[in-house]
């Protein structure tokens, strides 16, 4: 097992500096740069700068070397100093503008991963052993529903009715009298509220999704033949159930656990526009809009990371839970 | 204009500078102001305003909240933080005087963004321009002094003026600037062009001498004459003053390059470079910088929201003695998409919102529910939707037929003015040429109407003249190629996409193929920059007068698409870009012959001129007046002026006086 887990991350660095080189070849290639966008931006304020200004301000981002150039010198510091470069909007390490945007990334992402599976697990479990019944019915119905759903629509539909009801559209994590405040019970009750319509909205999609794949394995795995078997031998069928088919059906879900950590950062950018919510997406959409390298380059080098380490971890706990992982490759080996 | 004389005392300096030209506009908004309000009011507050001096330091009131903390020790009475008495800047009320208080919600983009979103509504300058518009008055200064051939000038300062951290401001924090900061350009712009002097024989540019006369006193010395040097500090240099003891501090120069890249690093900047830009140049994110704001940071920007606290050592009052601002703190909050402050405009929780012009209706429609009124002010442009003909495309054709008058009448007319101002504008764009409007300085006689009515025929008739022959749905070009032109406009651009579209319809009526091109900024700048693009709708040009800002209507630099290359050609000194000919090189020379000038007449009379090339060329062609710039306003929220000019030079929002803003009731806007 540990030979597997130490040959499989080593296998990671080829894979994460090749995707590194891609991303970053990638996010040059739309004409322009960083400068350009910038002046053009300055431009709709009336402020101009001189062609000299310009150059020199692409001297000093290091943005007249080639591609290939930038991309060394910035894989080098992050070898060697763990230094992400340098976000040229921000002017600011790249580091400090992810390490800003990360709690409140990471609130919206755990609320809504928490309550996909609250909401999924259950009520899959529940359609596959009611199968055909009204209930099922219901949720497959609500379950399509929220599947074909954009998010962003939802989104827009929740604050409208919110707006309606509550007289408040609840844009942001918080409301701004708060923002300024030290933690008291008011500002948690205040960013709990504002956290409903994020975490409902960006939680449904997957929601829905999750709830159909848990109905599927569970009717497949109900009719198994160990479960049969238990079944005839007496076996509660709560336990049953438990035991036996919910520990088998929840290997797929397993399996996807690793790709979720990428939603932590990515997840849901569009809706975070939508919601104004202070996150990681729109910045580094931003990021890549203005191209801003080192920042958009810091952050899909960081989504192939934690895709590969995501793999890993679905590998490792897949061979933890399902003993016939395992044993075929003890058996192979 | 007054005519300057040789001979002053302190006391006498001058308090403004004005262009005749310009004089008109005065008069216009004025006039406006008296029928918007009930006459006796305007009379009263202009009895108020007759105060130019506070005479008794009785009079002085601070706001409860700055009272609370000299109560607990923690700042010194407000005599102590105001200026010398006669030094007060008294800034004159709009509509009443107003109420301590309040918090002033404020939208703001992320600030790496865009920080001149609270950078100009908060901005004092050395001097600024007159509320009408027709010329600057000291406002961080207190007064001026000229020679007589505008070789020197003179610059008073107000004694006993504080930075926000209760620092003497005084004739050393001028020097600071210009020895440490702009001279050595540290902060990334050259030397502005205010501070530059031309020899009227050869040409040559020297640069100002500064010098300080006394604690309180500046002078400023040119080689050769300098008319409008106040004028272009207004716009170029708008602080023209740095902290001298906090600088002292950052500066290589003072603490060596070691010291100071360590200060730069801990403040997240990985050169010096950056961190001078960000503490010289946008330095109003740094709540331990000092300021003269009338609010200052209380914090560094964060994702969501950061409070600006009004600023206890602020040197102006209100006529009254009422120490400015009204509003004690303003609350930026970030906003992603501008929908978002749309929606909490109308929910009331903004209490001034800026719009672009398709925000109009909903606006309108939600004002009573969101107890708001729509306020609009007028721009500077000559035009709303319009087209510019890149004059030097790549294609010779192209070229010849973009120089050609004839070419630029038939697209002119081609075009339904009348249905475009209704689909675009609501009506409120006047279908006309792109022109100056009546009652601005400038105004022409016919302009507006020239090439102006819908005539497909005449279109037609012209395209034929230029042996375009048409075949089909298409007209031909001499070299056998069909005329197919690519309509450039920037994605993000408000209504992009729909005038364009229309303007198609039009054009392909008379045989000219449009290709619509949306695009992204960078994409946009590149097109621009190598020479690419043929048509495009984005931006108009126009402008106060030339002499401010002459960057869309004469050639001096990159940017402007119509003059791209030739723009290039006059910052490069004819290094690159292509040189132009013409009607277009006479503009370079008027404007140069304009910049050498020491009379106001003669400004104006070369301005005149400009304007008249544009008046007979149409370079740019405009199919609708221009559209005012929104703004909803509480109406909580007095002293806003409804009817003024919305132009960068004016700076923005800034030129309504943000700090005598108030709050009708501020009690109920905390609530």
């Amino acid at each position: 097992m540990l030979t597997y887990i130490l040959r499989r991350t080593l296998m990671m660095i080829p894979v994460v500096l090749v995707i590194s080189v891609i991303v970053f070849w990638i996010i040059q290639l739309p004409p322009g740069d960083y400068v350009s966008s910038h002046v053009m931006e300055l431009q709709k304020e009336g402020e101009q700068l001189s062609a000299a200004e310009q150059d020199a301000l692409r001297e000093r981002y290091g943005l007249d070397q080639p591609w290939y150039a930038q991309y060394l010198a910035w894989i080098w510091g992050i070898l060697t100093r763990g230094d992400l470069g340098y976000s040229f909007a921000y002017s600011q390490p790249v580091l400090a503008v992810v390490e800003r945007y990360m709690a409140t990334t990471l609130i919206v992402a755990v609320a809504s991963m928490v309550f996909t599976y609250v909401v999924a697990i259950p009520i899959g479990v529940y359609s596959a052993v009611k199968q055909y019944s009204v209930g099922d019915y219901v949720f497959t119905t609500v379950g399509f529903l929220g599947m074909a759903t954009p998010n962003f629509l939802l989104a827009i539909i929740l604050m409208y009715l919110s707006y309606i009801w509550f007289g408040n559209p609840m844009l942001g994590l918080q409301s701004p009298e708060y923002a300024a405040q030290g933690w008291s019970p008011a500002r948690v009750l205040d960013m709990l509220r504002h956290l409903v319509i994020p975490v409902v909205v960006i939680g449904t999609a997957s929601t829905c999704e999750l709830i159909r794949v848990m109905r599927g394995q569970m009717l497949d795995e109900m009719t198994k033949q160990h479960v049969l078997t238990a079944r005839a031998k007496g076996v509660k069928e709560s336990t049953n159930l438990r035991k036996y088919s919910l520990r088998a059906a929840l290997n797929p879900i397993v399996s996807t656990i690793g790709w979720s950590l990428t939603a932590i950062f990515t997840g849901s950018t569009i809706t975070a526009i939508v919601l104004n919510l202070p996150t990681q997406g729109p910045v580094m959409l931003d990021a890549l809009m203005a191209q801003d390298m080192y920042l958009a380059g810091a952050w899909l080098g960081f989504m192939a990371i934690l895709t590969v380490i995501g793999t890993l971890i679905s590998d490792i706990l897949l061979a933890w839970l399902d003993p016939r992982i395992r044993d075929e490759r003890r058996a192979r080996a | 204009m007054a005519i300057p004389s040789r001979t002053r005392t302190p006391v006498e300096f001058r308090r403004r500078t004005a262009l005749g030209a310009l004089g008109g506009m005065g008069l216009l908004a004025v006039a406006g102001c008296a029928n918007s309000s009930e006459g006796t009011a305007a009379e009263e507050v202009e009895a108020i305003n007759q105060v130019e001096e506070i005479d008794s330091s009785e009079a002085l009131t601070e706001s409860p909240m700055l009272a609370r903390r000299v109560e607990a020790g923690e700042l010194p009475p407000i005599t102590e933080r105001m200026p010398e008495l006669e030094d007060i800047m008294v800034e004159p009320v709009l509509e009443q005087i107003g109420v301590h208080g309040g918090t002033w919600n404020f939208p703001t983009r992320a600030s790496q963004e865009g920080p001149w979103e609270i950078g100009k509504p908060t901005e004092e300058a050395l001097f600024r321009f007159t509320p009408e518009g027709d010329g600057v008055e000291p406002n961080v200064a207190k007064g001026f002094d000229v020679n007589d051939d505008l070789t020197e000038y003179t610059i008073h300062l107000r004694k006993g003026m504080k930075w926000s951290d209760g620092h003497p401001f005084t004739s050393a924090d001028v020097m600071m600037w210009w020895d440490s900061i702009m001279r050595p350009e540290v902060f990334g712009r050259s030397v502005y062009d205010a501070f530059w002097s031309t020899d009227p024989a050869t040409g040559e540019r020297a640069m100002a001498e500064f010098s300080a006369v006394d604690d309180h006193t500046v002078q400023i010395a040119f080689q050769h004459p300098r008319p409008m040097f106040l004028e272009r500090v207004a716009i170029d240099a708008k602080w023209m003053f740095a902290p001298a003891h906090w600088m002292k501090e950052v500066l290589d120069e003072f603490i060596g390059e070691e010291a100071a890249l360590a200060i730069a690093e801990e403040r997240g900047y990985e050169d010096l470079e950056g961190w001078y830009e960000s503490a010289c140049y946008y330095y109003w994110f740094w709540p331990d910088r000092p300021m003269l704001r009338a609010w200052t940071p209380t914090a560094e920007p964060g994702p969501e929201q950061v409070t600006w606290e009004r600023n206890p050592y602020y040197w102006k009052s209100d006529p009254e003695g009422n120490q400015l601002p009204y509003i004690d703190e303003l609350s930026l909050e970030t906003y992603q998409d501008p929908s978002h402050v749309e929606l909490q405009v109308l929910d009331g929780h903004f209490d001034i919102g800026q719009f672009e012009f398709s925000s109009f209706t909903l606006l309108q429609e939600n004002a009573e529910k969101g107890d708001y009124r729509v306020v609009q002010w007028e721009t500077a442009d000559w035009y709303s939707h319009g087209i510019q003909f890149n004059l030097e495309p790549a294609d010779q054709t192209l070229r010849g037929l973009f120089h050609d008058e004839r070419f630029r009448e038939a697209l002119s007319v081609a075009v339904d003015r009348e249905a475009l101002s209704e689909q675009l504008t609501l009506g409120l764009g006047a279908p006309q040429q792109s022109s100056i409007a009546e009652g601005r300085p400038f105004h022409q006689e016919g302009w507006a109407e020239k090439w102006a009515s819908y005539d497909v025929d005449r279109a037609n008739t012209l395209l034929d003249d230029l042996g375009l022959a048409r075949s089909g749905d298409w007209r031909i070009r001499p070299d056998g190629e069909p005329l197919r032109l690519t309509l450039t406009q920037e994605s993000e651009a408000p209504q992009a996409g729909q005038f364009e579209e229309l303007l198609k319809h039009h054009l392909e009526e008379i045989g000219i193929q449009i290709d619509v091109q949306l695009v992204d900024g960078g994409r946009f700048g590149e097109l621009n920059d190598s020479g690419q693009l043929q048509l495009t709708t984005r931006g108009a040009i126009g402008g106060i007068h030339p002499i401010f800002r002459p960057d869309t209507v004469v050639p001096l630099r990159a940017g402007t698409p119509w003059h791209n290359q030739y723009g290039t050609w006059y910052a490069s000194e004819g290094a690159s870009g292509v040189e132009p000919t013409g009607d277009v090189m006479e503009l370079i020379t008027v404007y140069r012959d304009m910049s050498a000038q020491t009379d106001p007449a003669q400004i104006d009379s070369y301005a005149e001129q400009i304007i008249q090339f544009h008046q007979k060329n149409l370079w740019a062609l405009g199919y609708t007046g221009p559209v005012p710039r929104l703004f909803s306003v509480s109406n909580n929220l007095a002293n806003v002026p409804t009817e003024t000019t919305f132009a960068d030079e004016f700076r923005d929002l800034g030129h309504g006086r943000p700090a005598q803003f108030t709050f009708v009731d501020p009690e109920a806007e905390t609530a």
